[in-house]
């Protein structure tokens, strides 16, 4: 393959630092055939993003059904669902993965909530009754309980506390650091921009 | 390192779900049901029943896990989310006695007293001897209140009587009474057995006031009391 110098247009080598003929200093010179130009990352429209956040209430509504069926499995879900979920962004985006990756944390912050709407709506389809919002309103006022998966495997003071579930405040601390765990996992699974903006 | 390390926990998850999903122990989730229900954990008494339910093969558990279910689901005012658990388990056992009862209760709640008639009469005849006498009183108030509705007013009455003869400390049982003294004027008496099954009801439970029973009786109550102090 030729290269040309950019100043006089005269056949230079590939790895020529200035030109043999006028001296001009050589920066990426360019194939004498028509050089292929470097793929540039494809601008970011409506339909990956819908696409994408589809894919997260998806995966909720899973979520949510499965955590009715089988009760609160701390961590799991945020192992499984965060990492699912960017995985399935990757498979995703295609040609559009840069400019996702260029918008990272606010596209897990929405997908992290849609995820979220999609739980609940799945956890209300599984219900016999629609009622997930209610549910919620009767674990807070300790009217019920959530079953916590795996609490049999522990032993002593824990399993005796927790073997009916949990309720109340000690619920929700423990579902935000599930929730921030889940987050968290998002945000380093998913993909990085390869270059500098 | 760290892929391998997320493939791991990946899969563990998975197998932690698919495992627990697939593999339940009915009889305990049965009792951890009727445990449910007896602390008053409506939400997770239905869970586990149903739960129980699915894993269930034999048609006689699968009527005990309905049972739980259906009371559950009334106690939720889920009426005919509990008229279908009934219809399910009368399909499996069409002689199940508490069953029938209770299908005869949500249908007074629904508007349908033929049926609740049909239901409590099928389900007092199977009994025949072995129920006892306060479940018969608490039956017998139920049918007379199907009774009222449909205008039978002295059937109503004799129910009321027989159920307080057999319970006198039922507040179904006198509140039957203070509606059928209601139907035929007689406010002063309906001012009288409504009062008394809201002091029996308080008996019961001293938070009684607060719940949507002791508010009902209690409306009922002042109700009466307005009427009987007109018709003087």
């Amino acid at each position: 393959m030729k290269y040309k110098c950019k100043a006089c247009g005269k056949t230079i080598q590939q790895d020529d630092k200035f030109c043999q003929n006028c001296g001009a200093p050589q920066k990426g010179t360019t194939s004498a055939n028509t050089a292929k130009p470097k793929a540039m990352p494809k601008n970011l429209s409506t339909a990956p993003i819908v696409k994408c956040l589809a894919l997260a209430i998806a995966t909720g509504l899973v979520f949510g059904w499965i955590r009715y069926w089988i009760g609160y499995y701390i961590l799991i879900q945020g192992v499984i669902a965060g990492v699912t979920i960017s995985w399935m962004v990757k498979q995703t985006a295609g040609e559009y993965i840069e400019a996702l990756a260029n918008i990272r944390f606010k596209m897990v912050v929405l997908l992290f909530f849609m995820f979220m709407i999609g739980q609940a709506f799945g956890f209300g389809l599984a219900q016999p009754v629609f009622d997930p919002f209610n549910w919620l309103a009767r674990v807070w006022n300790a009217d019920t309980t959530e079953s916590v998966f795996g609490i049999f495997s522990t032993a002593g003071v824990v399993s005796r506390t927790f073997s009916e579930g949990l309720n109340g405040g000690f619920w929700v601390i423990l579902s935000l650091i599930d929730l921030f765990f889940m987050l968290f996992l998002m945000l380093v699974t998913m993909p990085l921009p390869t270059k500098k903006n | 390192m760290i892929k391998f390390v997320r493939i791991v926990s990946f899969l563990i998850a998975v197998l932690v779900t698919v495992v627990s999903i697939f593999f339940i122990d009915a009889e305990q989730e049965l009792s951890e049901a009727q445990a449910a229900y007896r602390s008053g954990d409506i939400d997770q008494a239905i869970r586990k029943a149903r739960r129980a339910n699915h894993a269930f093969s034999d048609n006689n558990k699968k009527t005990s896990a309905y049972y739980v279910q259906a009371k559950a689901a009334a106690q939720m005012n889920w009426t005919n989310k509990s008229a279908d658990y009934l219809d399910d388990l009368l399909r499996l056992n069409p002689e199940h006695v508490s069953g029938l009862l209770l299908r005869g209760e949500i249908r007074i709640q629904q508007g349908d007293n033929s049926g609740a008639l049909e239901d409590i009469n099928k389900g007092l005849e199977l009994a025949s001897e072995n129920i006892s006498g306060n479940r018969l009183a608490y039956a017998l108030s139920k049918r007379g209140l199907a009774f009222l509705a449909l205008n039978q007013v002295d059937n109503a009455e004799n129910d009321a009587r027989k159920a307080i003869q057999l319970s006198a400390k039922l507040p179904e049982a006198y509140d039957l009474m203070s509606r059928v003294m209601e139907q035929k004027g007689d406010f002063e008496r309906a001012v009288a057995a409504c009062d008394k099954a809201y002091k029996l009801l308080l008996e019961k439970d001293r938070f009684a006031m607060i719940t949507p029973e002791g508010q009902q009786l209690s409306e009922r109550l002042v109700h009466l009391k307005v009427k009987y102090l007109q018709s003087k």
